[in-house]
């Protein structure tokens, strides 16, 4: 218990990093979810695979890692782009579960290719940009430069996102289409084009949270099915509140999340936060913050 | 031969998870935990033969009931929770399962596995595994299984599942009673699920967490959803074309990795393909039904 004490703010330091992370990739999901009403399986694949993206453009092509992620980023937003003309959009209004259906198998196969493109075993970039020494440290808390670049890119990219959204037209055009679907049809919204849009822009912050992911831990194929199902609690937790929420749901699990596996172990890291989702289901069906939508009378 | 047995004997698993994820899916919850109750089957075989020195046959019921009580557990939120979610909830959940056994390794040998499962007998008839009795034996209770899916469909407490899933308001107010039918359906379906990874466990002799991922939930949903949801002999068809599928596509691959890559993206293609395009699944095309709609 000591020793749990004494490395608290360690944990709690090395939380906010890893809560940076899943708020970047709940911000994607949230995106998504609230515009499109549906829940996306593919989100931490297509990070994941934006992440190999910028590995295969920077180790294997020889491009400068500069160029590779400004390439690598919009291309995933294209990805996402065909994953939701050719996937979700002829699913979307079928029913709530076709799509969720969907999206599983084609998760597992992008995770097959994936395995069958760079193998199996974890693969790191090659540091080329010198990220690792560290920069500060107080006690416990060791600060490498990577770690200021990841805080400091979640921040700015929470503000962009913030900015975009309640300041230009195309960004309250999305809420509105977010805020009823209907109406804003009505009041002339193109709404497929806020559709390929808020999948686009959700695409590339996932492709930005891959190659940050990949940086920070290394890349193994397997790696976007633990991304996706932390996007999905936090996108779930923030519920309506939108960019704000999900900034903060995201910091709070990482926090969790990290003080969890100091007390109690790594082992059965991916357990808490299925736990936590559990509980969060159990008590808020609609999120924390979420309107509560009376979809069944209560029985 | 004991290449086509295994062979015989996987698609007959596979027919008896996919068979349990139809009985799920008809209540109207699509769930991806089948992989779960699978593993729990197959260690409560293998915990209870080997550590407890229980019989073959008790262990199976005893995993089976276990798998109910947990598939209970797993569905409790369903009225409260928006399906989509409770999809992720189910595979969380598997997930969770699978976790527990890989890290207690005091108890279950964690990500090594345990060996040396002793052969299944029942009532003093030993039935060894590798053998056409054991691949009968999986076979006749798939059948006996499919004959009380086909009579469960046309009986009135299978009606009242439909109309409990078609509109859960509509049913209420005829005094349907609707929750306690998706229960009972649910830890019947997770029950198969337990008694196939039971058998699954004595067929392999070795288990371990390895094969319990969300691919194999998948595969289920797969099968079911090839062979169309509605219809048992779609499902058995589809079950037959991935069981064997899974086995033949190991020949394909050289290298171990390979192979389960290859697995992963035809039935995972197929899956996405099968949901736009053919959501009746086969079964869909005899009876000349192109949507979804239920038989």
């Amino acid at each position: 218990m000591e020793v749990f004490l004494k490395s608290l703010p360690a944990q709690i330091a090395n939380g906010i990093i890893v809560g940076a992370i899943y708020g970047l990739i709940g911000l994607s999901m949230l995106l998504i979810s609230n515009v499109m009403k549906l829940v996306d399986l593919l989100r931490g694949d297509l990070a994941i695979t934006g992440a190999y993206l910028c590995f295969w453009l920077s180790a294997l092509c020889g491009f400068p890692f500069a160029v590779s992620i400004t390439l690598a980023v919009p291309l995933t937003g294209v990805l996402g782009l065909v994953v939701e003309r050719s996937v979700y959009r002829p699913l979307a209004r079928r029913s709530h579960y076709a799509p969720l259906v969907a999206a599983l198998g084609l998760s597992i196969a992008i995770q097959g290719a994936l395995q069958l493109l760079f193998g199996p075993e974890m693969i790191g970039f090659e540091q080329t940009p010198p990220l690792l020494p560290k920069v500060a440290e107080w006690g416990l808390i060791r600060l490498s430069r990577l770690d200021v670049i990841l805080v400091l890119s979640f921040v700015l990219l929470t503000s962009l996102l913030h900015y975009f959204l309640t300041r230009t037209r195309l960004g309250l055009g999305l809420l509105a289409v977010a805020d009823d679907e209907e109406a804003s049809y009505s009041c002339g919204i193109a709404r497929n084009k806020v559709y390929s849009f808020s999948f686009f822009v959700a695409s590339s912050i996932a492709g930005i949270v891959g190659i940050l992911y990949g940086l920070q831990y290394g890349l193994e194929p397997g790696a976007g099915f633990g991304l996706t199902i932390r996007a999905f609690i936090i996108a779930s937790l923030a519920g309506s509140r939108g960019v704000l929420g999900a900034a903060i749901a995201g910091l709070a699990l990482g926090v969790v999340e990290s003080v969890c596996t100091g007390l109690l172990g790594a082992n059965y890291r991916d357990s808490y936060t299925f736990l936590v989702l559990l509980v969060l289901l159990w008590i808020w069906p609609e999120g924390l913050f979420g309107r509560i939508q009376k979809r069944y009378a209560r029985i | 031969m004991g290449f086509f047995i295994h062979v015989t004997v996987s698609c007959g698993l596979m027919a008896m998870l996919s068979l349990g994820l139809m009985l799920i899916v008809r209540s109207g919850v699509y769930s991806v935990a089948s992989a779960g109750f699978y593993l729990v089957g197959a260690y409560c075989t293998a915990l209870g033969t080997l550590k407890l020195g229980l019989s073959p046959g008790f262990a199976l019921v005893l995993g089976a009931v276990l798998g109910a009580i947990l598939g209970i557990f797993c569905i409790a939120p369903a009225y409260r929770v928006r399906e989509d979610r409770l999809l992720i909830l189910t595979l969380g959940f598997a997930e969770s399962l699978r976790l527990v056994c890989a890290n207690s390794r005091s108890v279950t040998n964690g990500a090594m596995g345990l060996s040396g499962i002793p052969h299944f007998s029942l009532l003093g008839v030993n039935i060894k595994p590798g053998t056409i009795a054991f691949a009968g034996f999986v076979w006749l209770i798939v059948g006996i299984i499919c004959l009380l899916l086909i009579r469960l469909v046309k009986s009135p407490w299978g009606l009242r599942i439909d109309a409990a899933r078609d509109d859960r308001v509509a049913a209420t107010s005829l005094g349907i009673q609707v929750a306690r039918p998706l229960y009972i359906v649910h830890a019947a379906g997770a029950s198969l699920a337990a008694v196939a990874g039971s058998l699954y466990a004595h067929h392999m002799a070795f288990v371990s967490p390895a094969p319990f991922t969300v691919v194999l939930s998948v595969f289920a949903l797969c099968a079911l959803l090839l062979g169309g949801r509605g219809s048992v002999k779609g499902v058995i068809l589809g079950a037959i074309l991935i069981g064997a599928g899974l086995p033949l596509l190991q020949l394909v691959g050289t290298p171990e990795y390979s192979a389960s890559a290859i697995r992963q993206i035809v039935f995972g293609v197929a899956l996405a393909v099968l949901t736009i395009w053919l959501p009746g699944g086969i079964g869909g095309i005899w009876r000349g039904a192109k949507s979804d709609r239920w038989e």
